[in-house]
């Protein structure tokens, strides 16, 4: 692996000079919040230690993506979006989550040419935590939150300069001039250990011995964690009638409201939260991990450090597994 | 009296209560994990009473988990909990004989910055409208004068457009203030319907305007004023400014406050013939309520 040294200072000449070419998303500040948003000026552009309070998925999975257009004469008009984005600054734990999300969207009978699309236009530029924040448990998810190799290069803060490990020829495209660095003083590159929080059992234990029940009261459905959460990919087709075309969006969806399951025939499988916080549990430790070998939370901690109740998914998967034991 | 006193009584209280079986369930705050300094708790044996939090990081509603909670619950009730309970008798929503209050005197919450949590800084409320059992703070506990956080428009129709779509910039339409909300309690939003659909799927501000809109004017005259919509809002959206005003057209014109008087009847729910119209196209024009 190739790494090279970026002094600080250069790093805005760098990116003010990819942005005849890109569109590059960075952590700016929004009030008092940090967001991963595309960026006008290189001067808004945030490297710190804060993290984002949600994920950057949106440039990869948007809110909402208008796919095609049906006109009356029977036209099918799909929407292209050539774009090439650069995003900047994505932590290990967001990397790890585009990983699985792209096993999602990208693996087996099912192609979501997109995402898939948009992932091809993409660079990913990782950059490595110092500190752990509250709630950030991505240690016990086996992740180092100082490098993932999820990316196309990751840079680590060293003083007034970036080492930047080169891992792809789109980071090398990039970085490429800089000068480079022996490997053997560079930062340590290890991808992580054995992750500890797992849930190992089958659905039907789970169903029917945890208390679903009691562990979701405090839950109001609100569905943030759904929203700022990386790994979240739950989607609903729209069709929408706009000036005589009918156009076809696809929206983020959340299993955490109560409509998510409705049928048409007014029965709902999920009728209560207790159904649905089970949910969005499983989901992500068992069923994405069933069917593409990877269980899907990343340790990020927002839906910790958002949740107005409260609700702490560390501690309930722990919970979990103590009761089961 | 104080924080710590006034916990050692409300655990008394709730021991005894859960002891001799007048109740089955006490809704009160525990202590928080990670982020949060306090978490709502479900209480339901006198030794669980022990772990009970009371201070100022305990902000969060409580009461939009007695429409769950229907029967043999105690709250332990702060004067924006006790308005949403007196809303809730109201509006039909619970039964007062199946629930017992526990009024809490607020010293007011904090919240993480250590100033007054949404909703607390212009609240002068220190004794819950309802209660069965009012636990007090004690002696010395006055309505400080705080600065009003959450300022009323502007007067220029301009300003307000701008400052409005300015806010709407953050929202991310994932209608977590719609949860948290006592008010908002329809079992099919407005928003999730598909007949009509009122919410345009191309996500921009527009959209989020449609849902801040329509979730106001449902508010009108009934927004209690606990100011969880900020509260639990992750991208920091100040919505309450909007709310706030409408509270107070309502006020003016129909002198109705909500969450006071569970017998009183809510001003959106009754018609009479001599109400002002100022809120209809053609009706009167009101300065008072309006500006010029």
């Amino acid at each position: 692996m190739k790494h090279v040294v970026v002094p600080k200072d250069s790093i805005k000449d760098l990116l003010e000079s990819l942005m005849t070419d890109y569109k590059i998303v960075a952590p700016v500040r929004e009030g008092q919040t940090l967001v991963y948003k595309a960026v006008n000026q290189v001067d808004e552009v945030i490297l710190n230690d804060e993290a984002a309070y949600k994920s950057p998925k949106e440039f990869l999975f948007p809110q909402t993506e208008q796919m095609m257009v049906f006109s009356k004469d029977g036209d099918i008009r799909i929407t292209e979006d050539d774009t090439k984005t650069i995003l900047f600054g994505v932590r290990s734990c967001d990397l790890e989550a585009l990983k699985i999300m792209t096993a999602v969207f990208t693996q087996g009978k099912f192609i979501d040419t997109y995402f898939e699309k948009k992932l091809k236009n993409t660079v990913l530029i990782g950059f490595g935590c110092q500190s752990e924040k509250k709630g950030c448990f991505c240690g016990d998810r086996g992740l180092n939150k100082g490098y993932s190799e999820a990316c196309d290069a990751f840079l680590t803060d060293n003083g007034d300069q970036y080492i930047v490990q080169i891992i792809t020829e789109k980071g090398e495209l990039l970085f490429g001039g800089f000068a480079q660095i022996d490997s053997q003083k560079a930062v340590s590159c290890e991808s992580g250990g054995q992750a500890l929080l797992e849930i190992n059992s089958d659905e039907s234990t789970l169903f029917n011995n945890v208390d679903w029940g009691r562990i979701s009261e405090k839950c109001m459905g609100c569905g943030t964690c759904t929203y700022i959460c990386p790994t979240c990919h739950c989607f609903v087709f729209k069709d929408v009638v706009e000036k005589g075309e009918a156009i076809r969006y696809k929206c983020w969806d959340s299993c955490m409201y109560p409509k998510f399951t409705m049928h048409a025939s007014g029965h709902n499988p999920r009728a209560s939260k207790k159904e649905r916080y089970r949910q969005r549990i499983l989901h992500k430790y068992l069923y994405v991990k069933q069917n593409f070998g990877y269980t899907a939370c990343t340790g990020c901690g927002r839906c910790i450090r958002s949740c107005p109740v409260g609700m702490n998914i560390k501690s309930v998967v722990t919970e979990i597994m103590e009761g089961l034991k | 009296m104080s924080f710590e006193k006034q916990r050692i009584e409300l655990i008394d209280t709730c021991k005894n209560l859960l002891k001799e079986g007048k109740v089955n369930l006490v809704l009160g705050f525990a202590e928080g994990q990670a982020e949060m300094s306090a978490s709502p708790f479900f209480i339901r044996t006198p030794e669980e009473t022990d772990e009970m939090k009371w201070d100022d990081a305990c902000s969060m509603t409580l009461a939009k988990y007695l429409l769950e909670k229907k029967e043999g619950a105690a709250i332990i009730a702060k004067p924006c909990d006790a308005r949403a309970i007196v809303m809730y008798l109201a509006e039909n929503q619970i039964e007062r004989d199946k629930l017992t209050i526990i009024g809490v005197e607020c010293a007011g919450m904090k919240g993480k910055d250590g100033l007054a949590a949404p909703g607390c800084e212009d609240c002068k409320l220190r004794i819950p409208p309802v209660y069965d059992i009012l636990v007090g703070y004690g002696d010395g506990l006055e309505a400080e004068a705080v600065q009003k956080a959450a300022d009323t428009m502007e007067a220029e129709l301009s300003g307000k457009l701008t400052r409005f779509q300015k806010e709407m910039e953050k929202c991310i339409l994932c209608f977590s203030c719609r949860q948290a909300c006592y008010g908002c309690y329809c079992e099919s939003c407005f928003i999730d319907r598909e007949i009509p659909n009122w919410l345009p799927k191309e996500l921009d501000t527009g959209a989020k305007m449609v849902f801040h809109l329509g979730r106001a004017m449902h508010l009108a005259g009934r927004c209690v004023e606990c100011g969880a919509c900020e509260r639990v809002c992750p991208s920091g959206v100040n919505i309450r400014y909007l709310v706030k005003d409408l509270a107070e057209f309502c006020e003016a014109l129909y002198g109705y406050q909500p969450g006071v008087n569970p017998e009183e009847v809510p001003a959106m729910t009754t018609f009479d013939m001599n109400d002002k119209e100022v809120g209809f196209i053609g009706g009167e024009h009101n300065e008072a309520c309006c500006g010029s």
